[in-house]
């Protein structure tokens, strides 16, 4: 796949330099527009990544952007390697974490969350359970023990039934993952469908984790 | 983030909290949610089919402050309203109403959503929906 290269002209030495350092005069690069945290840590657009690899890029790229090694340089390198250091971080926490690179691979082929619609039963169930906290809310406020009880248990047997729909969901989500990676090596264009069907995982996972945040405060 | 007092009107004294049975042929149900916020929303309307205005309309949110001004509003603006009218009910009428800032432009969204949806679940029921593939077949 083509990617968008940060490139630009090394303003030490004027080589073109698309990566953190001039691969000519070895200067460290300010940061350009459009930083792609994929390529910010020398990964393809891929999604089933090896996550000790990554750490060991993070790592090395930690010590070679790090500040300190820049105390005596000139302002500009300093700034880039403040810049870097901080970009670093934020593309390490979001690649690192299965469902945040997802997310993100999403959101740079143009995918819009709210866009989606979640399926009628999906939302009917999402307001029905919602209903049943409310009832609890009113019976604790109530100072009703009996009939706070009653919804504390039916809420409790609807808590077990979402978290094991959340883990199902992340294992359907995880299993694509090779099959993004594969459509890219084929390069064939089937990568859309497999990011459509994640993109609509991704938005029933989010109904499903409010709803198990919001059933577990109230216990 | 500051409400606006509109929006802490509309939170605290929501109009038109409730539900009608949505199997009457004259109710048109709307159920859409925010999956970023885990949001919520039903509109009912009650739809009169001899003048096709709508008669009554009522709604239960779960979500954000602005989330149910923006529906418990959007049943205050129906109530009286012709089906065409409603469905030119906008979002930004709701924003500019309530004063929403641009990170809850999005609830205001899921109102104009929730009418839609609650009108052609009516149409629906009622066998007039606009179908425009079947127009297309047929033209």
């Amino acid at each position: 796949m083509e990617q968008t290269l940060e490139r630009g002209r090394c303003p030490n030495c004027g080589a073109v330099a698309s990566s953190h350092f001039c691969s000519d005069c070895k200067r460290i690069q300010p940061v350009r527009s459009n930083v792609d945290y994929f390529e910010f840590l020398e990964l393809p657009r891929l999604l089933a990544i090896d996550e000790a690899a990554l750490e060991k890029t993070f790592y090395s790229l930690s010590r070679a952007l790090h500040p300190d090694y820049f105390m005596g340089a000139s302002d500009e390198e300093r700034q880039a390697s403040l810049a870097r250091s901080s970009i670093l971080n934020d593309a390490y926490r979001t690649l690192r974490d299965p469902i945040r690179r997802v997310q993100y691979l999403l959101k740079l082929e143009g995918y819009k969350e709210a866009e989606k619609r979640a399926p009628a039963d999906l939302l009917e169930e999402v307001f029905e359970l919602n209903m049943q906290i409310e009832e609890l809310k009113n019976a604790k406020k109530a100072g009703d023990e009996q009939e706070a009880q009653e919804a504390r248990e039916s809420l409790e047997e609807a808590l077990t039934g979402l978290k094991q729909r959340l883990a199902g969901i992340d294992d359907t989500i995880f299993s694509l993952f090779s099959q993004w990676d594969a459509a890219i090596a084929a390069e064939n264009g089937s990568g859309k469908t497999v990011l459509d069907d994640i993109s609509e995982l991704l938005s029933n996972r989010s109904y499903i984790r409010s709803l198990i945040r919001e059933i577990e405060e109230e216990f | 983030m500051a409400y606006s007092d509109k929006v802490i009107d509309h939170y605290n004294n929501p109009r038109n909290v409730g539900s009608f049975d949505k199997k009457d042929p004259s109710v048109g149900t709307g159920l859409v949610g925010a999956p970023e916020c885990g949001d919520v929303m039903k509109l009912q309307v009650k739809i009169n089919p001899d003048t096709n205005v709508i008669e009554d309309a009522k709604f239960k949110t779960f979500g954000c402050g602005s989330a149910i001004a923006s529906s418990s509003l959007a049943t205050e603006w129906l109530k009286g309203r012709s089906v065409d009218q409603a469905l030119e009910i906008k979002n930004t009428e709701i924003v500019k109403e309530l004063n929403l800032p641009p990170v809850k432009i999005h609830c205001s969204v899921l109102a104009e959503d929730a009418i839609k949806a609650a009108i052609h679940d009516y149409q629906k029921k009622q066998g007039t929906e606009n179908k425009p593939e079947e127009a297309m077949a047929n033209a």
